[in-house]
């Protein structure tokens, strides 16, 4: 009796381990990194967020090449530190086959290090540095494993172009930014555009990316009186700095890069002192394409709030590009995977994803875009491009 | 450069190192009469931004009521932690400053939990701007600027005047002289551990409709306000308004004339040319 027990047991454990294998190997585990916690994690969550809304409903559709996307996440709080810690882990211990995420190009640089190491292909969603893609062109051999679905920061700083030459039609500008090396990469890219162009830039300032006082600042922009303001403040501060500028009766053009001005739920609480802020979205609820306006509804049905059109949609649309190579490649061999990729011409939420020779999604006309939109009494009219305009640009009137 | 601009910077630092008043005098009250570095102060500005963000946004109720109703609960909050905290900690000075850092690191969280990470603000609940020779400030700010001086300015006249003012004078000097004259210390203790909190409590229902609020809002004010204190003189009420005044003035000015990326440089640099020729602070070490 005690013999059949035991080789009872035996078959009992046996059958488990293999059922426990088999499950295993019917999943896809991928390394989610995002600053969970801490002063930006208001990004990261969006990321993770969704990340997880795209992997839910490609397992709902049957998963990739039948086996179901299992993320495992990991707190990055923004930095570097902890984005190698962390990708070393994932990759280590817990056996992913790739990466996805990230926020702040410190971050994805670093993890980019240990990913191209370990031949672990590497999804950045978030982080504008051309040093990221840069990699991919400097040593290709080595960084090949590097794709970016976020937009770089020569596209934030095309991105408002339309806003200061054909809207305001500007002559100068002043910029202000937070103090990050992303920041200072776009005001040398808005240089590199606007020298040529002879619009002039009459100042810049670098704020602390916690700060929340804005009067030396505010003073500085009226005394010059560029014909525009072009606002880097992604953060918190970016709300602080629209409400002392609306109070501070500064009556300039100003456009903010994507980040907190172009959260419609942030904007609504916010009230009147959101008007007459411009803003330029990398996506919006605006049929883009036919996947963008059911997104924006599922979204705000699932999470409760709008999407911002550049962390969440680029995020999202980086894990269904990640599993749509994954599934033309037919195999999960990585360098399949890559060529693949490379042939990748997909229609997402924010547009059509075509990669270029550093596996950077392409900018422009027939790929990525955005929009240019201004809040006025609560609402976020889209000034550009003209297919989706709803209104033209209101001045602030205010004597 | 135009007289009406310099005046204009003047005001502005002038007001905005009002608003840091209102945090930084609740600090160095609690430094001052208690010794202990409260790490936490910061976490009591943001508990009590959000109690603002929940009682005026959620609940809707009238904005007076509400900020009276953000004071009770930042008060009261602070005098549990007082109790079952600092209290039985406070007679070393690391144990103390570990313990409200890590409760400062659970406040955070416990917040980011309940509200979750999405950004919020509130709108202003004092409408409209003033401006006098082309000058503008926005209603609210001016209100708080004001609101924090008179308030400071009433709770030194009450601690000098008053009969447990004279309490907490006598517990500052000589705690143990205190006890023996038969003042009960840790009330005196709770109280002013409260009255510190409150100051945070009331500077959040004020400031909070000028930022954004999210759940680790609160180091940046405690950092600002720990500098402050140190240039005032640590514990002197005087000291940090007046510091409270020259931060807001160089860190306005600094980046009106050199750029924003130099103004905590700038602040920082007289903080130690004034700490070099005087190293208590500006008012040295006695409160009132």
């Amino acid at each position: 009796m005690k013999k059949f027990l035991l080789v009872g047991i035996c078959f009992g454990l046996v059958f488990m381990t293999t059922s426990l294998i088999w499950a295993q190997s019917k999943e896809l585990k991928i390394g989610l990194l995002a600053p969970l916690t801490g002063p930006i994690s208001e990004g990261g969550q969006r990321i993770a967020n969704s990340i997880k809304m795209a992997a839910e409903e490609i397992n709902a559709k049957g998963g990739v090449l039948g086996m179901q996307i299992k993320l495992i996440e990991w707190d990055t709080m923004g930095e570097p530190e902890r984005g190698v810690t962390g990708a070393k882990k994932l990759i280590e211990s817990d056996q992913v086959w790739g990466l996805i995420g990230v926020y702040r190009s410190g971050v994805a640089l670093a993890v980019a290090e240990v990913a191209a190491a370990n031949k672990k292909l590497f999804m950045v969603t978030d982080a504008a540095s051309p040093a990221v893609t840069g990699l991919v062109k400097k040593d290709y051999d080595k960084y090949k494993y590097i794709f970016r679905t976020a937009a770089m920061a020569t596209h934030f700083t095309i991105s408002v172009n339309p806003f200061v030459t054909d809207i305001i039609k500007a002559k100068t500008y002043f910029f202000i930014a937070e103090n990050t090396k992303m920041s200072r990469d776009i005001f040398e890219a808005t240089k590199q555009t606007f020298d040529p162009m002879g619009i002039k830039c009459l100042g810049e300032a670098y704020v602390d990316v916690a700060a929340s006082e804005f009067m030396g600042e505010l003073a500085r922009i009226k005394s010059l009186k560029p014909d525009v303001v072009i606002v880097h403040i992604p953060g918190a501060g970016g709300v602080a700095f629209q409400k002392q500028y609306y109070d501070a009766k500064v009556k300039i053009p100003h456009i903010a890069h994507t980040g907190v001005m172009n959260m419609p739920n942030v904007v609504r609480e916010i009230g009147e002192k959101s008007n007459y802020a411009s803003f330029a979205a990398f996506c919006w609820d605006v049929p883009i394409t036919e996947k963008t306006i059911p997104f924006y509804k599922n979204f705000t049905k699932k999470f409760g709030y709008e999407p911002e059109g550049y962390s969440d949609v680029r995020s999202y649309d980086g894990m269904v590009v990640l599993g749509d190579g994954i599934k033309r490649a037919g195999s999960l061999d990585v360098e399949n995977v890559i060529k693949a990729l490379e042939k990748t011409d997909l229609k997402g939420v924010a547009g059509r994803y075509v990669f270029d020779e550093t596996h950077q999604a392409k900018w422009g006309e027939g790929y990525l875009l955005n929009i240019i939109g201004e809040w006025v009494n609560g609402k976020g009219l889209v000034l550009w491009p003209k297919a989706y305009a709803t209104g033209t640009y209101k001045h602030d009137p205010r004597k | 450069m135009e007289p009406l601009q310099i005046i204009e910077i003047f005001i502005s630092g002038i007001v905005v190192g009002g608003l840091y008043s209102f945090t930084a005098v609740g600090m160095t009250l609690i430094l001052g009469v208690m010794r202990v570095i409260n790490l936490a102060h910061g976490s009591f500005y943001m508990v009590g931004c959000f109690a603002t963000y929940f009682i005026l946004v959620q609940a809707k109720l009238n904005p007076i009521l509400g900020l009276f109703l953000t004071i009770l609960i930042v008060f009261i909050l602070a005098l549990f932690v007082e109790k079952l905290i600092v209290r039985n900690t406070k007679t070393d000075l690391m144990r103390v400053s570990v313990a409200t850092f890590s409760l400062a690191m659970l406040s955070e969280e416990a917040i980011r939990i309940k509200w979750g990470k999405v950004y919020r603000t509130i709108p202003t609940f004092i409408p409209g701007t003033t401006s006098y020779y082309g000058i503008t400030f926005d209603n609210q700010r001016l209100v708080a600027s004001i609101t924090a001086v008179l308030v400071i300015t009433g709770l030194v006249l009450y601690i000098k005047k008053g009969r447990f003012g004279r309490a907490i004078r006598m517990v500052q000097q000589d705690t143990e002289m205190a006890s023996l004259l038969g003042i009960n210390v840790d009330v005196v203790n709770i109280m002013v551990f409260g009255i510190g909190a409150a100051l945070a409590g009331a500077a959040a229902g004020l400031l909070a409709p000028l930022y954004m609020i999210y759940p680790s809002m609160g180091w940046p004010p405690l950092l600002k306000c720990f500098a402050i204190v140190i240039l005032g003189g640590m514990g002197s009420v005087g000291g940090t308004i007046f510091a409270s005044f020259i931060f807001g003035v160089v860190e306005v000015g600094t980046a009106f004339f050199y750029g924003s990326q130099w103004a905590y440089a700038a602040v920082f640099l007289i903080m130690i040319i004034i700490l070099l020729i005087r190293p208590k602070g500006i008012l040295g070490k006695d409160i009132f």
